[in-house]
């Protein structure tokens, strides 16, 4: 079952948004499930799922929080003094923005089935202008990149002397500030000299361009789209209403 | 086809803030015929980078000027022309690879000119030839090893079907056998498909097999002739490089009065000769 | 010993085969010491592993005595300097001065002495010139060594430099022959890593082959010929 990369994008955008219109962690976790299933079809596993959202567990413990604490609600669990820090609603609230996060980042793994140039295909036969989805395609190539980066240079602060655990939060932010020149800089550099080699192969120097390949939307696309349109629209509207 | 790339009088500054303008290359006159195999040295500063952009119109001359086949560089319409006509490869391939199958990279720049789809499928498969790539059309580009990513770079740029390619230090990160593959494609490329070569680099051996050398030294040319006289000229130490160790041994029997062929400067001219 | 490495192996979570098997290895704190080998043969994973930087699939690596996995990053990085091959990706300051000052900063040095100490390392790697400047301004050349002055500034005992010469011209490789020589003169201990027989051949006392993950010869041992790779 080889999916057009339209077809998944559909889907991302469907999930994506029952989780922004969804407001309650029972109907978010309920969609969880059912984004979790949709990746098992897909030939994802629980340990590669679970790597790809691990970097994300350090902020969702963080809105968490910030979410819990900062929501006022009627039942009080934590208070200090005349202040009530924490109540049942609170945490209601923290949960469902972390199953939000969860839901849409576990449907974005979609996008990792489908090389870049199928998305430009994809997306340019839908009539996104070339050059829109080429800047789009070669950005999310590069991500990937950018996080190695990063741990390099984290690696390096290290290595200088810098004891992670040992720093304090205020001074952390400021570390992880320094992490930022050497990457942004490298990835800028990187950049022009990306844009010099495009424009060495003719990038944009004729208003048509040539597509080896064809994308073309076979009937289970089409049943797919609709199908995730129809069922998206039916469960928004009963929720609304 | 009797092409050439001509500079004339080209003159490159730049301007910072504050400082006199520093000149990266100073009134240089060079002509490169369209199917000479040339190798450009210099120390870092001396200015064949900027050379090496003129070309092909990456950047344009203070003053003076660059054709290319008669094509003037600074005349915007003739840029789409000039640019399919030199290809360039740089030192980085990882800055220079952005599609995911080898087979796409190589369309990439033939999809640019929109040509027909049998058009882009023909250049495709004999860019893959020439340069050895053909059984790794369906890889990913990042599985292969330095010397093929940079092969891969200039087949890239030949499916333009360029009639200069200049490559801009293109073994800088390879390791031994990456270099030998990629210099070996580039000769064949000039004697079989008659492709003009004009490489940068700053490693002696890379450039001995070339048939004509040119040194640049602070923004100038310096030297410009066949390899052994070149690195047997008193200026190439002033421009402050070292023949490679073939041309070095060859200079020295020389001296000693040994009946040597003083046109040997690589290790296959020295085999070839001593066998005989 | 300075560092030894006990029948270690590395495997990363996507290969099949190691990247290094069956190293063992003991480097001492002094002299100039040397890893060969084609791209690919595992040099900068066994780098990697003597920093700490990733964990030994099998066999042990120990510091100074001490297993490294009793280690941390920043208490390695007090041990060994490690230079890497992108200098770029270890110059995080807004100036010279500054990132040469880095370490000790953060190691609460005291003002005096870290005065005395940054003018030292900007005169010895002759970068007194640009102690204003922005280190990611600097060629090539000046970043390489602003990060040897920048990682040496910690004091610490040995360094180790990942493919030094890449990108280097003839001139400048001279140049930095010499201001190895120079962190030698030191009395640092170093190990370069590097696919350049010829430059290590000029500098280094005991050179270390390595192909497909494994040692095959090791001058220390015998002096023989590395010219088999």
């Amino acid at each position: 079952m080889l999916l057009d990369p339209r077809s998944k994008m559909i889907m991302v955008i469907c999930i994506s948004s029952l989780a922004l219109i969804y407001n309650t962690p029972a109907r978010l976790l309920q969609l969880l499930l059912v984004t979790l299933v949709l990746l098992f079809i897909f030939s994802f596993n629980l340990r590669v799922i679970a790597g790809y959202l691990k970097p994300f567990i350090f902020l969702m413990f963080f809105l968490f929080v910030v979410q819990s604490i900062f929501s006022p609600g009627d039942r009080v669990i934590l208070s200090l003094g005349p202040v009530s820090l924490i109540s049942i609603e609170g945490v209601l609230a923290g949960a469902t923005v972390v199953l939000r996060l969860l839901v849409i980042t576990a449907a974005a793994m979609l996008f990792t089935t489908f090389s870049s140039r199928d998305f430009i295909l994809g997306l340019v036969q839908w009539k996104v202008p070339y050059e829109i989805a080429f800047m789009v395609s070669t950005a999310l190539r590069f991500l990937p990149l950018f996080r190695d980066e990063l741990k390099n240079v984290l690696t390096a602060i290290q290595l200088r002397g810098v004891d992670l655990k040992k720093v304090p939060w205020g001074k952390k932010m400021v570390m992880y500030r320094r992490l930022t020149f050497p990457v942004v800089y490298r990835n800028m550099l990187k950049a022009e000299q990306l844009a010099i080699a495009m424009e060495a192969r003719a990038f944009r120097a004729y208003p048509q361009r040539t597509y080896l390949r064809q994308l073309n939307l076979q009937r289970v696309d089409y049943v797919v789209i609709l199908l995730s349109l129809l069922v998206t629209f039916i469960l928004i509207m009963r929720y609304i209403g | 086809m009797d092409g050439r790339i001509e500079l004339i009088d080209a003159t490159k500054e730049y301007k910072h803030a504050g400082s006199p303008p520093v000149s990266a290359l100073n009134c240089v006159n060079l002509s490169i015929r369209q199917d000479e195999f040339v190798g450009m040295v210099g120390l870092n500063a001396s200015g064949k980078t900027t050379l090496a952009r003129l070309l092909n119109g990456l950047i344009l001359p203070s003053r003076g000027k660059v054709l290319v086949n008669g094509l003037d560089t600074a005349d915007l319409a003739q840029k789409k022309e000039i640019r399919r006509l030199v290809g360039m490869v740089f030192q980085n391939p990882d800055n220079q690879i952005i599609n995911p199958i080898v087979e796409e990279e190589v369309a990439f720049a033939a999809e640019n000119l929109n040509l027909s789809p049998a058009e882009v499928r023909r250049r495709v498969d004999w860019a893959l030839e020439v340069s050895g790539l053909a059984d790794l059309r369906h890889h990913a580009p990042q599985m292969l090893s330095g010397g093929q990513k940079q092969r891969l770079a200039v087949a890239a740029v030949l499916v333009m079907q360029p009639s200069y390619l200049v490559l801009d230090e293109p073994t800088s990160m390879l390791d031994e056998d990456g270099r030998y593959e990629l210099i070996k494609t580039l000769q064949d490329l000039n004697r079989h498909q008659r492709l003009s070569i004009i490489m940068i680099s700053h490693r002696m051996e890379e450039v001995a097999p070339a048939e004509r050398i040119i040194v640049l030294h602070q923004g100038t040319v310096y030297l410009d002739g066949p390899p052994a006289e070149v690195f047997r000229s008193p200026r190439f130490a002033l421009a402050g490089l070292k023949p490679p160790p073939i041309a070095r041994l060859t200079n020295s029997l020389l001296r000693q009065g040994h009946p040597i062929d003083d046109r040997i400067v690589t290790l296959e001219q020295m085999v070839e000769f001593l066998c005989r | 010993m300075f560092l030894e490495l006990r029948q270690v192996a590395f495997s990363y979570p996507q290969k099949t085969s190691p990247a290094v098997i069956g190293i063992n290895l003991s480097l001492k704190k002094s002299g100039i010491t040397a890893i060969v080998g084609p791209n690919g043969s595992g040099k900068s994973t066994l780098t990697k592993l003597m920093l700490g930087i990733l964990p030994a699939s099998e066999g042990q690596i120990y510091l100074e005595g001490r297993n490294i996995t009793e280690y941390s990053l920043a208490e390695v990085g007090r041990q060994i300097g490690y230079v890497f091959q992108n200098p770029d990706l270890q110059l995080f300051c807004a100036s010279v001065a500054e990132e040469i000052a880095f370490g000790l900063v953060n190691q609460g040095c005291d003002v005096a002495t870290l005065e005395e100490r940054v003018n030292f390392y900007l005169d010895y790697f002759e970068l007194t010139a640009y102690r204003k400047s922005f280190p990611l301004h600097l060629s090539q050349g000046e970043k390489q060594r602003l990060a040897i002055a920048a990682v040496l500034a910690n004091e610490p005992e040995f360094l180790i430099l990942d493919e030094p010469t890449n990108g280097l011209d003839a001139y400048r490789k001279r140049l930095l022959e010499e201001y190895l020589h120079k962190v030698a003169e030191l009395g640092r201990g170093i190990l370069l890593v590097s696919h350049d027989i010829a430059f290590v051949d000029r500098m280094a006392e005991r050179i270390i082959v390595l192909a497909n993950g494994q040692i095959q010869s090791d001058s220390n041992q015998r002096g023989e010929g590395y010219l088999c790779y």
